[in-house]
């Protein structure tokens, strides 16, 4: 773009008489420049690391470098016994650890053929959906955290406090709960939960306007999101991305509609989907999703029988027999799945995990590159993932 | 530092310099694991740490004293912890947050965690708890609190420069004995 | 498509397949090292098949048997899933790479590398994806012992009244 620079210098100045010409689209010649981000760095992400080559604020290239937080979990799995993986297991992704300790349990309940009791299916169901609401909501604030917005940060952490109290009282802990066993859960819930649960799920749905009020009408929320950051269906399919992510691409898959396990298929929801896989519908998904596990919530509310909680008495030393499975679960941040190979002893032979970070983050070196570098910061921020996921 | 680093200083001078510095520790966040989670929930307003002082919006660690390490540590991140140590100014502390960083938790056996923050760099309290709640996060810091009040500066760089934290690097140690 | 009828197609269609098993209506099947990326291009390919979702690849460490490595692979429209298999030796295992087939592959072989040691050959950046340069070992292998506990064996679950005091 050719530009005339003389009008602009002021007469009389030290600029007088000096003529600059600037002509073509190249208007300087620049050299790429590499910048490193993290792996301490001021935002909720963790330890995250990302080297970035930049021409001025255009990506050319995003390479992640991760295992910052990589502990050996799959190795620590073989030495540990059935009992003891279900407390090693839920914290490589800390904000859902009842659903981690879920696809554990439903391996080994698979493999062995047990059959768990109907009331603790319908507990299960519940208090996976209030780890889904808990994950969802550290991500609706963290998000507006990356933006600048300050104020959703504090909403969802004062929903979070308030759900993590209601969790408390029936499985003791407030984020890694170790409330499931093999054969079915760890004790019945406490007098007054399903009251306490009820009155919260509305409380909690009454606030959820405030989001939508703070974030998905604001202009500026929406200049930073909409249209950035793109991901086509095909590519997020070539490269396992699940969940949300996949979700607000156009892809309706989620593994509580397509196969269901536990009383899911009792339960009637919808998938909320997006249209164009940008920043704004990833998060926009997100948000529909918690409505969507409020409204489970109040369903099991309603259906949930009465009965015991555990199939009989459960030996100590729990040998499932020789063989292979691989059981898949709805995490919050999508597909968490773990093929467990038997030889019949009281530990795993291999317990793979197949983590949905991992696989949401193995996608950016191909959605980053053509962005600008703020635009990088809504990206990142729109793309969930836990560090401990994506390193185990 | 001048005259406050080599001098026993009068009791109320001593009183008030310490009061000052106690009730307004801004924090670097060094959050890593599960533990960061209950740590910015200490943050925010059920618990809020902030009204104790602690604020942290420190911008980067030469604007903080305080460093909470929580979560697990591992051999591919100590360097970076022990660079962010190093570029927090003195007088500073150190809080270790939850098992992993007081000693490796319930990783101990694992092939790539650090067993304990404390190999790294120097804790003043450690706070522990799988992850700790929010409480004794609390309890933690009025503990620091009350030690730093009851500190003397004097002894604090003493016992720094009998045992320096060497700067290392490409320049080499630094000799931090001439203040 | 159920287990058994994607297993026979799979077998008329490539050639390629040793041996399948069913299990818990799970279904896997066994290939060789020189038809992997045949089948694999195959599965993704096919419109009875149309494995388009990269679910995962790792491999097992059979001790004697040498490595298994297995790929996971669903797919979205037919909402069938598959495991592939393979057999690798003990000794200088090598599989050729599936990223070109699928790009997710990338990071799960490279993985598998680290873990395992065992090679994908065409992989476009094969370097250590978890563990610091210096690390020596594949920690997945049965024979990398963990040294805590080789050093001081974990005392065992003990009942709360055997503590004293």
């Amino acid at each position: 773009m050719a530009v005339d620079v003389k009008s602009g210098i002021l007469p009389g100045g030290p600029g007088e008489g000096v003529e600059v010409l600037v002509s073509g689209s190249a208007d300087l010649a620049t050299e790429e420049m590499l910048l490193n981000i993290g792996p301490q760095h001021p935002s909720t992400h963790g330890v995250l690391r990302l080297v970035i080559a930049l021409d001025g604020e255009m990506i050319h290239s995003a390479e992640p470098v991760v295992g910052y937080m990589h502990r050996g979990f799959e190795k620590m799995a073989e030495v540990r016994d059935y009992r003891q993986i279900i407390a090693l297991v839920n914290r490589h992704d800390w904000l859902s650890a009842f659903c981690n300790e879920l696809g554990v349990v439903l391996a080994v309940e698979k493999l062995m053929g047990l059959d768990v009791p109907l009331r603790a299916q319908w507990i299960r169901v519940m208090m996976a959906e209030w780890n889904r609401i808990l994950n969802h909501l550290m991500f609706l604030g963290s998000f507006g955290l990356e933006l600048g917005a300050m104020t959703p940060m504090f909403y969802a952490f004062r929903e979070r406090e308030d759900i993590q109290e209601l969790m408390e009282a029936a499985t003791g802990a407030r984020l890694h709960f170790t409330y499931n066993r093999i054969g079915g859960l760890k004790e019945d819930l406490p007098r007054g939960f399903m009251q306490h649960s009820a009155a919260l799920v509305k409380k909690i749905r009454h606030r959820m306007d405030d989001y939508a009020g703070l974030l998905l009408g604001n202009e500026i929320f929406k200049q930073r999101t909409v249209g950035i950051g793109k991901l086509p269906g095909s590519v997020a399919k070539e490269f396992g991305c699940s969940g949300p992510i996949l979700q607000a691409s156009g892809i309706a898959e989620d593994s509580r509609k397509t196969e269901p396990y536990l009383t899911y298929d009792q339960c009637e929801f919808e998938v909320p989907i997006g249209v164009q896989g940008d920043s704004f519908d990833r998060f926009n998904v997100l948000f529909q999703r918690v409505h969507q596990s409020l409204s489970i919530i109040e369903q099991v509310h309603d259906k949930m029988p009465a009965g015991p909680i555990m199939p009989g008495k459960m030996p100590k030393n729990i040998k499932p027999p020789e063989g292979w499975i691989y059981a898949r679960t709805e995490n919050p941040l999508g597909e968490c799945g773990y093929y467990l190979v038997s030889k019949g002893g009281k530990e795993p032979w291999r317990l793979k995990m197949r983590t949905p970070s991992f696989s949401n983050v193995s996608m950016l070196p191909a959605l980053l590159p053509g962005n600008l570098l703020p635009d990088l910061i809504a990206i990142l921020g729109s793309v969930f993932f836990v560090v401990g996921d994506v390193d185990r | 530092m001048g005259v406050v680093d080599k001098v026993d200083l009068p009791q109320p001078v001593k009183f008030i310099l310490n009061w000052g510095r106690r009730y307004s520790l801004w924090v670097m966040n060094f959050g890593l694991a599960c533990c960061a989670i209950e740590l910015i929930a200490a943050s925010t307003s059920r618990h809020d740490f902030i009204r104790l002082g602690v604020i942290p919006v420190a911008h980067g660690p030469r604007q903080a004293d305080l460093l909470v390490v929580a979560g697990t540590l591992t051999d591919k991140m100590a360097p970076a912890l022990k660079r962010v140590y190093e570029q927090m100014p003195e007088p500073k502390y150190c809080i270790s947050f939850g098992s992993c960083s007081n000693c490796g938790g319930p990783f101990w056996d694992s092939y790539s965690v650090t067993k304990g923050v404390d190999q790294i760099v120097p804790v003043d309290m450690y706070v522990p708890g799988c992850p700790p709640r929010p409480e004794a996060l609390l309890e933690g810091i009025l503990l620091l609190q009350a030690r730093i009040g009851k500190e003397s500066l004097k002894d604090y760089y003493a016992k720094r420069d009998a045992d320096p934290i060497v700067v290392g690097g490409p320049l080499g140690p630094v000799d931090l004995s001439n203040r | 498509m159920k287990a058994a009828e994607l297993s026979q197609h799979l077998k008329e269609a490539t050639g390629a397949i040793e041996r399948d098993e069913v299990l818990n209506e799970q279904l896997s099947v066994w290939t060789t090292s020189e038809k992997w990326v045949e089948v694999a291009t195959h599965l993704r390919d096919c419109g009875k098949c149309m494995f388009d979702y990269f679910t995962f690849l790792s491999a097992v460490d059979f001790e004697d048997e040498g490595f298994e490595i297995v790929l996971h692979v669903y797919s979205i429209r037919r909402q069938h899933h598959i495991n592939v298999k393979l057999t690798a030796p003990r000794e200088n295992p090598s599989v050729p790479t599936l990223s070109g087939v699928w790009r997710g592959a990338n990071w799960h072989e490279r993985e598998t590398w680290e873990m395992f040691g065992i090679n994908f050959e065409g992989h476009p950046h094969l370097v250590k994806l978890y563990l610091t340069e210096a690390f020596e070992g594949n920690p997945l292998r049965k024979d990398f012992l963990l040294m805590t506990r080789e050093a001081k064996e974990w005392p065992g679950e003990q009942e709360p009244k055997e503590h004293a005091g």
